[in-house]
């Protein structure tokens, strides 16, 4: 349904997006993964047809946004970062708005406060609303037009644990209904949880990509030994432990993340080797390896930095 | 029906009438400035010192020379005058027009002179005294005062000249805020963008702006007039049809305006500054409160292409001149021009995204 080929594209001396591809296929739910300053937004607004990338092609459905505006705009359904909408309109009354630009009547309205649960809330002003509503209500307008592909860019930054899962159950219910979707988003748990294929950016780039599965195995089949130390030590000497692969130090912390192949074989090499340097530790964590983790092997910074 | 064009004329007016504060300051004010100035100030008006002489077969330009030598003292230093001479019909239109704050005539048969003047006006009653004052130096004490006539014919009072540039003004400013303001926020709040990304059509959307400023204009234009007709007798002399003329083009040259300056503004401080740069000078320059005809020569010109001067001199004429199609054709073809090449301008470089 998308094809994007080796998109680039600057703004001064910022490379935004450089040498990007991307695909979408019909049904699919596809996540842009990366911290702020990834180069995702600039990316779907490529796709989107808000910019114009300075390298490369952009196909959506068979057509290019320079011949095929009209047709594309009717296709699609986008859920832009910070759209303010208008305060003292009503909720039903924003949607009908938005379904006149598509040639739509007033009966559309109801289907989708259905579908975004604002039912309830139809006659109350925008400037009343939650910011998970305000969401729902930006997600709702993306649907007005049944669109074939639906982007939302960064539908539930800011928002608290019950408002963003309320936003994955809609997102989950459409895919039922065979949507199409790109997804921004800088919480691995969106990714993981709405999206079979992950894209993960950053600084314009795409680090790696592939179905959570390709990502496991071929990335994160390794398992982390989280820790900070009471003392200030050269760590080196922690991660020369057996079945250690890597270590990612944190200054800031006094503490690193350690990869290695089997917490269990590794996990009394490494306390033996805290004992043996005489420090102390002020935390431990072990687990499997997240995308998180993934993105902190990678470059390491966290995800929401 | 859920037609794009009516439900954003619709949405421009629920968001007007949503907030009562704007009610206060679109029509309310205007009728507060106007009576503020057209009753407490009530005065000024006219061009400093520049006053007319009738000229007659009884008065003629050598009588008028030696009489104005008489009276050298009255124009001096600050107080500059000048004297013009002109018929009786020219020097009443001249004083509508605010180029003049009174003429003076001489009494026929007599060797005396007799004023004309708006009493509420300051700056004609100082003029008045000031030359009186040289007239009884110059014939001595006894002399007796020259007579005063009171002009209460409509357009030689200071309300008259002041009420057509308060209208023009509020067509000005209300297209400036209400459309280059409203844009500019919408630019601001990202909604610009997220209806640009719908097969809206982007003209559509500038002109259901152009369109509603037009009605809430026509509501603002009429209330104060009402007002000033009740209070002050302000009526309309000349032609309806050429006042509806020219208020439609004076709209669409301040709505084309707006458009070009809000195409790519999306910082409010600019947006502001913009705005203002371009109010502020009109209503400073353009006659609305103090006629333009005091600035110097070479400016005159300048200042009477500007489109608020366009607008209130023609509305002017139509009130008080009794002017019709034929006196306004020209301005209000001139602003309905601007009003297309500013749109036209602005569309080109407007910045949706």
């Amino acid at each position: 349904m998308i094809s994007a080929r080796n998109i680039s594209k600057s703004f001064k001396d910022v490379r935004a997006v450089r040498d990007v591809s991307l695909e979408l296929r019909r049904g699919q739910y596809v996540a842009l993964l990366g911290p702020n300053g990834a180069g995702k937004t600039t990316l779907v607004e490529m796709i989107e047809g808000i910019q114009r990338p300075d390298a490369g092609e952009i196909r959506i459905l068979g057509k290019h946004w320079s011949t095929d505006e009209s047709y594309l705009r009717r296709r699609m359904g986008l859920s832009l970062q910070e759209t303010a909408y208008i305060d003292k309109l009503t909720v039903e009354e924003t949607l009908n708005l938005f379904a006149s630009f598509f040639g739509l009547g007033t009966d559309v309205a109801p289907r989708i406060l259905g579908l975004v649960n604002l039912a309830d809330k139809r006659r109350s002003y925008v400037m009343n609303l939650s910011h998970g509503m305000r969401q729902r209500l930006s997600i709702g307008i993306a649907l007005i037009n049944e669109p074939e592909i639906l982007i939302l860019d960064e539908p539930t930054t800011g928002l608290d644990p019950v408002a963003r899962r309320e936003i994955w159950g809609i997102l989950a219910d459409l895919k039922k209904r065979g949507t199409s979707m790109i997804l921004t988003t800088h919480y691995m748990e969106e990714a993981e949880h709405l999206c079979e294929y992950i894209v993960i950016m950053d600084r314009g780039r795409v680090l790696v990509e592939g179905t959570l599965e390709q990502l496991i195995e071929a990335h994160m089949n390794r398992e982390v030994i989280t820790f900070a130390l009471r003392e200030h030590h050269g760590a080196e000497t922690l991660s020369r432990i057996e079945g250690a692969i890597d270590l990612v130090w944190d200054g800031d912390e006094n503490g690193g993340h350690l990869y290695v192949k089997d917490i269990v074989t590794s996990l009394p090499r490494f306390l033996e080797a805290v004992e043996r340097e005489r420090v102390s530790l002020r935390r431990l964590e072990c687990r499997k390896m997240n995308l998180d983790d993934l993105f902190i092997s990678l470059t390491g910074r966290h995800l929401d930095e | 029906m859920n037609k794009p064009f009516f439900n954003l004329v619709a949405l421009q007016f629920k968001e007007f009438f949503r907030e009562p504060e704007i009610i206060f300051w679109a029509f309310v004010l205007p009728i507060v400035l106007s009576w503020i100035l057209g009753v407490a100030i009530g005065s000024g008006g006219g061009s400093r010192g520049s006053i007319a002489l009738i000229e007659t077969a009884d008065a003629t330009k050598t009588y008028w020379s030696s009489w104005i030598e008489g009276v050298e003292g009255a124009s001096a230093g600050d107080r500059r005058i000048d004297f013009r001479m002109l018929g009786r019909e020219e020097a009443i239109l001249a004083i509508k027009k605010g180029e003049i704050s009174l003429f003076i005539e001489k009494v026929p048969g007599a060797d005396s002179v007799r004023f004309f003047l708006d009493p509420r006006s300051e700056e004609a009653q100082m003029t008045y005294l000031a030359i009186e004052r040289y007239l009884r130096e110059s014939e001595g004490e006894r002399r007796a005062d020259s007579d005063v006539v009171p002009l209460n014919v409509q357009g030689t009072r200071y309300v008259g000249f002041l009420v057509p540039g308060l209208l023009a003004m509020d067509v000005m400013s209300s297209a400036l805020w209400g459309i280059g303001w409203a844009l500019i926020e919408i630019r601001i709040k990202k909604l610009l963008r997220r209806m640009a990304a719908t097969p809206m059509h982007k003209s559509m959307f500038l002109a259901s702006h152009f369109f509603t400023r037009l009605i809430v204009n026509t509501i603002e234009f009429v209330a104060l007039f009402v007002f000033v007709h009740l209070y002050f007798g302000v009526g309309i002399q000349g032609s309806v049809g050429a006042l509806i003329a020219v208020f439609i083009a004076g709209n669409m040259a301040f709505s084309g305006l707006s458009i070009l300056m809000s195409s790519r503004t999306a910082n409010p401080r600019v947006g502001n500054g913009l705005i203002n740069a371009v109010t502020f000078p009109m209503t400073l320059l353009s006659g609305v409160f103090f006629s333009y005809h005091h600035l110097p020569e070479w400016a005159i010109p300048i200042v009477q292409k500007l489109p608020l001067t366009m607008l209130a001199d023609s509305i002017r004429s139509i009130f008080n001149e009794g002017a019709g199609f034929a006196e306004i054709a020209v301005p209000a073809f001139m602003l309905a021009s601007m009003g297309a090449v500013f749109f036209y301008a602005g569309m080109r470089i407007y910045k949706w995204y």
